[in-house]
């Protein structure tokens, strides 16, 4: 019997993900030597949220370089990083989320353990969605600019107290190397427990930290709006059925809101679509509802 | 609303465009400025802030 066109390309998102990340973390030898690598490429930025602590990481987290940036002495802006973040937001949107974002691939593996009751949306989704913002502004623009040391030296907030991602590097980090071990105290601790929270909530709700905390999936899902890449509905074919919606593990009405800022364009809806009225790419050219029209914010 | 929406159309169509020209002036610019080396150093360098141990 043939596989049905969700579970391939369920299927081939998974692998590409999976190729990503391996790509974003090859040098196996920070993995054995509890070091991390110090070569060129880490001018560059990966587009998803992958942290410069990981010891396989071969590029720089976007976030992190940013703050690094912004923070540093002399400096309130940052055109490279800034410049890099938008211009990958305005071609894909969050099609990084759901495809090339290795903290994002570790949530999908979590949510596919099973789990007594899996949820749809937390309540309070809508507020709770707004969080994401405010983390962007005031940890990673305004903190890092504003609240500076003597030397006027500002700090990677995001990164200190929030980022699991930047949790997950040091676990990995520290597995290797026992002088850095032996000054884990209680900072380490408290983002230890962020990323416990994440982990065990990623379990019965698909991807919380994209959602509510991600400040790149905060920009990203603002470029969702106008992004070359994007995905159009044809009210001819569309019969509001609904089908998009309950495939949807983020809950997004995309008949209503194609392009909500909390889609991270995995493509689900596409292939679920009995009419074949979800369209996407960069050059879709078909009627399409108003986001305004539809009353749906998300 | 097909008017309106043929209108968004339109404005989707060169907003994107225009934003990924300015990003793309914006990297240029943010190269020559040096912002690359503070990444580079940044980023081989352990951060401290990042696995929680500063």
């Amino acid at each position: 019997m043939a596989k049905r066109p969700i579970v391939i390309h369920r299927r081939l998102r998974d692998f590409i993900q999976l190729i990503t990340a391996l790509i974003s973390n090859a040098y196996i030898m920070g993995f054995l030597e509890g070091k991390i690598y110090q070569g060129g490429t880490k001018a560059l930025c990966v587009p998803g949220l992958n942290c410069y602590a990981c010891p396989g990481a071969l590029g720089s987290c976007p976030i992190g370089s940013l703050q690094a940036v912004i923070g540093s002495r002399g400096r309130n802006t940052s055109l490279y990083v800034g410049g890099f973040i938008v211009g990958v937001g305005a071609t894909l949107g969050r099609f990084v989320c759901g495809w090339f974002c290795p903290f994002g691939w570790l949530q999908d593996l979590l949510y596919k353990i099973p789990f007594p009751k899996k949820l749809k949306r937390l309540p309070g989704e809508k507020i709770l969605s707004f969080f994401r913002y405010l983390v962007l502004i005031v940890l990673v623009i305004l903190l890092p600019i504003f609240a500076v040391d003597f030397i006027g030296q500002g700090s990677p907030w995001f990164c200190k107290w929030v980022c699991p991602s930047g949790t997950l590097s040091g676990l990995l980090l520290l597995a290797g190397n026992a002088p850095l071990r032996s000054v884990a105290g209680w900072l380490f601790a408290w983002k230890n427990l962020i990323l416990l929270i994440t982990v065990v909530v990623s379990l019965f709700l698909y991807r919380p930290f994209c959602r509510y905390v991600c400040p790149l999936g905060a920009i990203y899902g603002v470029a969702n709006r106008f992004s070359l890449y994007r995905l159009e509905i044809d009210l001819e074919a569309c019969t509001e059925c609904g089908a998009c919606q309950r495939v949807c593990k983020l809950d997004i009405p995309t008949y209503q809101t194609p392009n909500s800022s909390a889609c991270i364009r995995c493509g689900d809806c596409i292939k679920i679509c009995p009419e074949n009225a979800i369209k996407s790419g960069f050059r879709t050219k078909v009627k399409t509802p108003s986001p305004v029209a539809s009353g749906y914010q998300g | 609303m097909e008017k309106s929406n043929r209108l968004n159309f339109k404005a989707r169509r060169i907003v994107a465009p225009i934003v990924i020209a300015l990003a793309v002036t914006a990297i240029v610019v943010g190269i020559f400025w040096g912002e690359v080396q503070i990444v580079l150093m940044k980023a081989t360098n352990i951060c401290l802030e990042c696995i929680g141990l500063g």
